[in-house]
């Protein structure tokens, strides 16, 4: 037996209610155990202070009529511990009632406080987290001194019309597949090339848009890397986006011998939709994504 | 058994075991008073004597606890002095007494004072007989380190 069966068993050791063979483990563990053997004696002495208390004998007046004998007033506070039991009903009602009242009015006026708290903590989050997902990592290649690094930042698109494009840089090649594609104002065209590594693929993309007239101070123009790949997003002059097409079309891997007119080709694609940006006349958004296959 | 006479028969019979009882919890001979007669008035208002009469002082007891044990917790806890020394601590034992939950005080009483078996202690208090056993021991064990470790 160790200390805590002792202790479990040491009400029925102190009344002598024990087994045979429990007692004798008891009384073997109180050998060995001082503490316990201590223990034991001051819960003897506890049981023989309470047991030799002297018992208070029923008053003979409440003896004789239990009922009919008036007891003395009773001091009520007596009964009572706390200084609010004290106070009379009445006004202890009044306050009672007056404070859930102010409760209840509190927590009228405090609740579009806290809404409005718990909607700007809500917005907050949001706005860190996409200023998180916004964050990129500017990769440092520069092999071609003259391809502008990553940005950091997606770009924001700028509605300033002042386009370093001009028409006349354009040449007459693309003039027929601009025939064939209609372009239209506040337009978004996004092409879609899928590349194993597209770090080696953006400085082919930069220099390729380069050479067809895009400035190399137009915003945007040294991509993003976002998750999954990099990303291209830019205003251009309308003109400029069957030659943009041609150009990456040659540059997506495995697509030789597939015609520009099959937008669902294996490592290229492309789709037209409505911006919603208002855009200058003769400017299309362009959107150039690389992006890495799953898997 | 008629309202009088049973009223008197437990006056008689169990009298001093309750006013003891009610003296003890309380700690206050006026209050106890009025303990002992609003027992005796729910006795006599349960008129069920009869049903009861097999185990009757279980059944006295039971209503006597549960009428203490709502009294004591609107009485407020005896202040104790803080002494260093053991032997005056251990003179104050029947104020660290008070200072016990009702429960546990009157589970003493019944058990130490007034030798009742557990079986009538476990009814009354409607607890079982294990954990009664249980609930005596760390009674008694808060005592001992109140009193002895001073804790």
């Amino acid at each position: 037996m160790n200390c805590f069966e002792w202790s479990n068993h040491s009400s029925d050791y102190l009344d002598g209610t024990l087994s045979k063979s429990t007692q004798d483990q008891a009384d073997e563990h109180l050998k060995v155990c001082p503490d316990c053997t201590e223990r034991l004696q001051h819960y003897r002495f506890i049981v023989s202070s309470i047991s030799h208390q002297a018992k208070s004998p029923l008053p003979a007046s409440l003896q004789k009529t239990p009922f009919t004998i008036l007891l003395p007033h009773i001091d009520r506070a007596t009964f009572h511990s706390s200084p609010l039991e004290r106070i009379p009903w009445y006004i202890r009602t009044i306050l009672e009632a007056i404070g859930i009242v102010l409760a209840v009015l509190l927590a009228i006026s405090s609740t579009p406080k806290i809404k409005a708290l718990y909607e700007k903590s809500l917005e907050k989050n949001l706005n860190d987290f996409h200023e998180n997902l916004n964050v990129t990592e500017p990769i440092a290649d520069l092999t071609h001194s003259n391809i502008p690094a990553l940005d950091e930042k997606l770009p924001t698109l700028s509605t300033d019309p002042a386009s370093p494009l001009g028409e006349s840089e354009i040449s007459g090649e693309g003039e027929e597949e601009e025939d064939k594609i209609h372009v239209a104002g506040s337009q978004l065209w996004r092409f879609t090339l899928k590349t194993v590594s597209p770090d080696e693929v953006r400085p082919q993309v930069v220099q390729s848009l380069t050479e067809l007239g895009v400035s190399p101070q137009t915003p945007g123009l040294g991509g993003t890397q976002v998750p999954g790949g990099i990303e291209f997003t830019l205003i251009l002059n309308q003109s400029l986006i069957p030659h943009i097409k041609h150009t990456l079309e040659h540059l997506a891997p495995h697509s030789e011998g597939k015609t520009a007119e099959s937008p669902g080709s294996e490592n290229f694609s492309w789709y037209r939709v409505k911006s919603k940006h208002k855009l200058p006349e003769g400017k299309s958004q362009v959107v150039i994504w690389l992006s890495q296959p799953h898997g | 058994m008629g309202s009088i006479d049973s009223t008197h028969y437990f006056v008689r019979t169990y009298g001093d075991l309750l006013f003891d009882l009610c003296q003890e919890i309380l700690n206050n001979s006026l209050q106890a008073q009025f303990a002992f007669r609003s027992i005796l008035r729910k006795i006599r208002h349960h008129n069920r004597f009869q049903k009861y009469s097999h185990f009757e002082r279980s059944w006295v007891l039971r209503i006597a606890c549960d009428k203490l044990i709502h009294l004591s917790h609107q009485n407020s806890i005896p202040k104790l002095e803080e002494n260093e020394s053991i032997t005056a601590r251990l003179k104050q034992l029947p104020s660290y007494f008070q200072r016990l939950l009702p429960e546990d005080q009157i589970l003493l009483l019944l058990r130490d004072k007034h030798k009742i078996p557990y079986p009538e202690i476990a009814t009354a208090m409607a607890i079982p007989e294990g954990s009664l056993k249980i609930r005596r021991q760390l009674a008694l064990r808060t005592l001992e380190e109140w009193i002895w470790n001073s804790k």
